[in-house]
């Protein structure tokens, strides 16, 4: 969002383009991680007790734990700049 | 000789610089986890101190200008000179300790901004600044970051609830503190890649300029290990103040709550960085934490601490640009000059800790909130105020307080 020149779709010098892409990205990003980790959440809490869950609930909660697992494990990535310079 | 010693000085405030950043931002990462119990306290601190120094060595880029522009550094503009860094970090150490002191989260990198622009201003006239620059990286980011953040957090947390029944089904609150954990490492992690280096760039510049290095190379390891060093010790002996403002006082926190705020930051964070911008962790956490009291039905968010954040992160650039222009004023007329600004600085400094252990918050008491603690009473925010309480704090004037009870 933040150029040194100014570049076309610029107001007040500032990339609007790049802030909505920030804004969109992150939105994306964090909903579907914390939607994904809840829904896991969710899912493992059905049945009676935790031994008695359905396979299917089980199998299906851990399922989207591990999604937001991968979010993680591809923000650490990002954040080492070793990984991908 | 003088000139080394200018240069010992720039790294010693440096340091200190870097140590107050550490627990200035330790709240950031963590004090959503301490709020809900995700982490004890000194856990807490301690993870982030760990990520905070592994990050400091992580990553290796060094900063190109000092200022990132603020400053018309080089050819056509102004010589920075070791002093004038000296002055900035000067007023960017006191504007930490002050901000820190009244329990507000602030960011280190404006501070830094501020301090360097009045450094600037007072040695080479207001044509050294550009502001536009100042608009567009600083005044801009400071309003937009938060409100992204905020947004992001508001509707993860909503998911978050409504997916869960209201977080009533079972184990999901224990879900979402071990959540906590692992968002909030990852913002620490995040954290310590960003800000170990601004203090390396700015010491390893200084070096260059005195002529003490090559110019175009990059910092030494004695630099990267001191500067990682002087972070996580900073983040270990935690910002508490800081904590309970934004653990507690902002919203009451609880751990899904807590979960989408640190996703949401470190989302937006990560994101940004990779794109290039680099946004303040501070802005971007407190706003994701206002989102999320929003974002869960009956939650209240304390509007007054949050105006008084506001407030704050305004004052800052002009706040710690005061500072740093008076410091550079003085330290720049004379050897004595440069003798009363230490001193002064020191007296300040100190002035702070001491007034702050009148009302201490440890890590045992981090989680209360109803204290009658002076930052509740305190500050109006004003520069002017804040400047003459950097000044004259060591005659305990300026405080407003309630009754101790």
């Amino acid at each position: 969002m933040i150029r040194a020149t100014a570049a076309e779709g610029q107001f007040l010098g500032v990339d609007w383009g790049s802030f909505v892409v920030v804004f969109v990205v992150a939105f994306v990003a964090a909903v579907a991680v914390v939607g994904f980790y809840s829904l896991g959440l969710r899912l493992l809490s059905l049945g009676p007790s935790p031994k008695q869950r359905p396979m299917p609930a089980t199998l299906g909660g851990w399922v989207c734990i591990g999604i937001g697992a991968a979010a993680v494990l591809y923000g650490i990535y990002l954040i080492i700049p070793q990984f991908h310079s | 000789m003088e000139v080394l010693v200018t240069v010992l000085l720039v790294i010693v405030v440096a340091l200190v610089f870097d140590f107050t950043n550490g627990f200035h931002d330790t709240a950031n990462a963590m004090a959503t986890s301490v709020a809900t119990g995700a982490l004890k306290p000194r856990v807490a601190v301690t993870i982030s101190a760990v990520l905070n120094l592994a990050g400091a060595f992580l990553s290796t880029e060094v900063a190109k200008t000092i200022s990132g522009g603020i400053i018309n550094e080089g050819e056509n503009g102004v010589d920075i000179t070791p002093i004038m860094i000296f002055a900035g970090l000067v007023g960017a150490v006191l504007w930490n300790l002050t901000t820190w002191y009244l329990g507000l989260p602030s960011s280190s990198t404006h501070a830094l901004f501020g301090g360097l622009i009045g450094a600037a201003i007072i040695g080479a006239g207001f044509n050294a600044v550009n502001f536009g620059v100042v608009l567009t990286n600083v005044l801009i980011p400071a309003l937009l970051s938060p409100l992204v953040a905020g947004a992001v957090a508001l509707v993860a947390t909503y998911a978050a609830y409504r997916l869960t029944q209201q977080a009533k089904a079972r184990g999901s609150d224990a879900g979402f503190r071990h959540g906590q954990t692992v968002s909030a490492s990852l913002v620490s992690l995040a954290h310590g890649t960003n800000d170990a280096q601004k203090t390396m760039g700015v010491i390893t510049l200084t070096l260059i300029s005195a002529g003490y290095q090559d110019s175009g190379s990059g910092p030494q390891f004695w630099v990267i290990l001191s500067c990682g060093f002087a972070i996580a010790l900073g983040t270990y002996l935690g910002g508490w103040r800081i904590m309970r403002t934004v653990g507690k006082k902002i919203t009451d926190i609880h751990a899904p709550q807590g979960f989408a705020a640190e996703t949401s930051s470190a989302a937006t964070i990560l994101i940004s960085s990779h794109l290039g911008f680099a946004l303040s962790t501070t802005q971007v956490t407190s706003g994701a934490v206002v989102g999320a009291g929003l974002g869960k039905k009956l939650a209240t968010v304390h509007w007054g601490i949050v105006g008084r954040i506001a407030t704050g992160w305004l004052v800052t650039l002009p706040a710690a640009a005061l500072v740093g222009g008076l410091a550079a004023w003085a330290a720049s007329s004379s050897i004595a000059g440069l003798v009363i600004v230490i001193v002064l600085a020191l007296a300040a400094g100190l002035g702070l800790v001491l007034l702050a252990r009148r009302h201490p918050v440890t890590h045992e008491n981090v989680n209360e909130e109803a204290e009658k603690s002076e930052d509740a009473a305190g500050s109006d925010g004003d520069d002017d105020h804040l400047a003459a309480q950097t000044t004259a704090a060591q005659t305990g004037a300026a405080r407003t307080t309630g009754e101790d009870a």
